[in-house]
């Protein structure tokens, strides 16, 4: 296989992941599928476009599109999450849907629905390494992702609001009967949610342009990668995201055009079929 | 005898069901009080309404002299009281000792949580404590195996050493001996008398078996429909006709 491939697919794949790190920790600890996952990608997304126009620089732009996701994932908890908390699952589905649209059509308002560009803040052009070639942005892209997949690692296993992040999303029951204060470990869930996907958003508008529907297009590939991976798994997230992005740089090589952008949905359709439990994934057990 | 948790005139309805109609109740400090009852008399939701799970409709909780009726379930655990569940609730994808380490949460302020962070000692210190509680509770060697491999008897004490390393004043057991045979039971007994005398940790017991309750507890208490039936030494419960009623009928 033809090295450019796996380098495509490794950019590609780390953005997936990234998003659906943020939508599979969210599923964790309150069991609801966020659909309105890539719409929070998206306006970050904006936000920075937005902020780097206005001339305030690149750290600072970064900054505060940071700040402002993390507002979002505030937003998220108390407006979506807490009404939605232990209701049945077709009224979350729904009601994140919806968002979704709403985000999408409020962005198409604030932005326009026209396509947009943005510089990406290093070169996009291919540097020849002798046996195989890469973009400084595709490098950053990257180690981005790995710094952060790090990051969070360390966070989960070392820190005390990591081990309350794991014993809520197991049993949240017994988890405040240790003294974990649940609600606030949903509110930074969203947050780092939130955070995580504006990292992607930030990350892959140079490359994909901005529009409102970059969410659908991006974003919402983080279910099939979290499916691939293994629902629920956070390592199965990135692990699925990467599969999935290498499969896509696959297809555009040797599928149609017309057909490389649903190859995201038949892989869920197939993941589904033959194993749904995905890679990383454990099959359920259920009590009785 | 001071009193460490006292219910005031609980009432707690469902959807039209009462569950606890104006009950009440003292917990004297360093006792182990026994509440038994038959099905669906409100015990478990009388132990709801002192983690925090169930507002009552009426009524007040006062442990330590502060009301805690309306605190969430987190600040009640922060406060001294612990539980073990009718069925265990076991975080199934942690370790034995993972399990119990997060009992260390209570007690753990944003200081230590940092220091945690940076040091390796205190990590090592909060290990070696879990493994001190399950040593006390005999189950020590388990602790990487996952809860859900290990026979129920283990696992009932998995949960119980995770409530011990709250380090609580009062410890709440629904059911302790619910799916234990008869010698693990004999032995819950005695990890339970242990507890009260060697941690000095009060204990509040619910329980179907008899034989545990009557062998363990200092006072008994007699719920049924919501309501106390009567309250007593062990030996003056065994005795009373009402509680023979209850539990057997009128006919004997």
């Amino acid at each position: 296989m033809d090295v450019q491939i796996i380098i495509y697919g490794l950019t590609l794949g780390s953005v997936y992941a990234l998003v659906a790190l943020g939508l599979v920790v969210i599923y964790r600890a309150t069991e609801i599928i966020n659909f309105a996952q890539g719409e929070m990608m998206m306006l970050s997304a904006y936000v920075f476009f937005t902020l780097s126009l206005s001339g305030t620089g690149p750290f600072l732009a970064v900054a505060g599109t940071l700040l402002f996701a993390a507002f979002l994932g505030v937003g998220m908890n108390l407006l979506v999450s807490r009404p939605l908390i232990g209701k049945p699952v077709f009224a979350q589905i729904m009601a994140t849907i919806a968002l979704s649209i709403l985000l999408r059509s409020i962005a198409g308002i604030v932005w326009s629905h026209e396509d947009q560009y943005i510089d990406a803040p290093v070169s996009m052009i291919l540097q020849d390494f002798g046996w195989f070639k890469m973009s400084p942005y595709q490098g950053l892209i990257i180690l981005v992702t790995l710094g952060l997949v790090v990051v969070f690692y360390l966070f989960l296993k070392f820190t005390l609001l990591g081990t309350s992040i794991k014993a809520t999303s197991e049993d949240p029951v017994a988890a405040q009967l240790m003294g974990i204060p649940i609600k606030r470990v949903y509110m930074v869930v969203w947050i780092v949610s939130g955070i995580v996907s504006a990292v992607a958003g930030i990350l892959i508008s140079p490359q994909s342009g901005l529009h409102p529907t970059i969410g659908i297009r991006f974003g919402m590939k983080a279910l099939p990668a979290a499916v691939l991976g293994g629902f629920g798994s956070l390592p199965g997230a990135i692990v699925g995201g990467i599969t999935l992005g290498m499969l896509e740089s696959m297809a555009i090589v040797y599928l149609p055009t017309a057909v490389y952008d649903i190859f995201p949905w038949v892989v869920l359709i197939l993941v589904l079929l033959i194993r749904p439990e995905g890679i990383l994934g454990v099959k359920k057990r259920k009590r009785v | 005898m001071t009193p460490l948790l006292e219910a005031q005139n609980l009432t707690v309805h469902f959807e039209g069901v009462v569950a606890l109609n104006g009950f009440s109740l003292t917990v004297n400090d360093g006792e182990i009080l026994g509440i038994i009852g038959p099905n669906g008399s409100g015990k478990t939701t009388f132990f709801n309404t002192i983690s925090g799970f169930v507002k009552p409709d009426k009524g007040h909780i006062f442990y330590n002299q502060r009301e805690i009726t309306h605190v969430s379930p987190h600040v009640i655990a922060e406060l001294g009281i612990a539980r073990t569940f009718q069925n265990l609730e076991l975080f199934p994808y942690m370790t034995v000792l993972q399990n119990v380490m997060v009992g260390n949460h209570s007690r753990v302020t944003t200081k230590d949580a940092l220091k945690n962070i940076c040091s390796r000692d205190e990590r090592q210190r909060q290990e070696f404590q879990a493994l001190e509680v399950l040593d006390f509770l005999g189950i020590s060697g388990f602790e990487h195996s996952r809860p859900a491999g290990l026979p129920f008897g283990i696992q009932k004490l998995v949960e119980l050493a995770r409530a011990l390393v709250m380090q609580p004043e009062l410890l709440l057991l629904d059911e302790p001996a619910a799916g234990l045979n008869e010698q693990e039971t004999m032995e819950m007994g005695r990890i339970i008398k242990d507890i009260r005398d060697d941690l000095i940790i009060t204990v509040l017991v619910v329980e179907h078996d008899m034989s545990l309750v009557m062998s363990i507890s200092d006072r008994v208490v007699v719920l049924s429909s919501g309501e106390t039936l009567t309250e007593g030494t062990p030996e003056e419960v065994k005795i009373n006709r009402d509680v023979v009623e209850v539990f057997l009928g009128s006919t004997y």
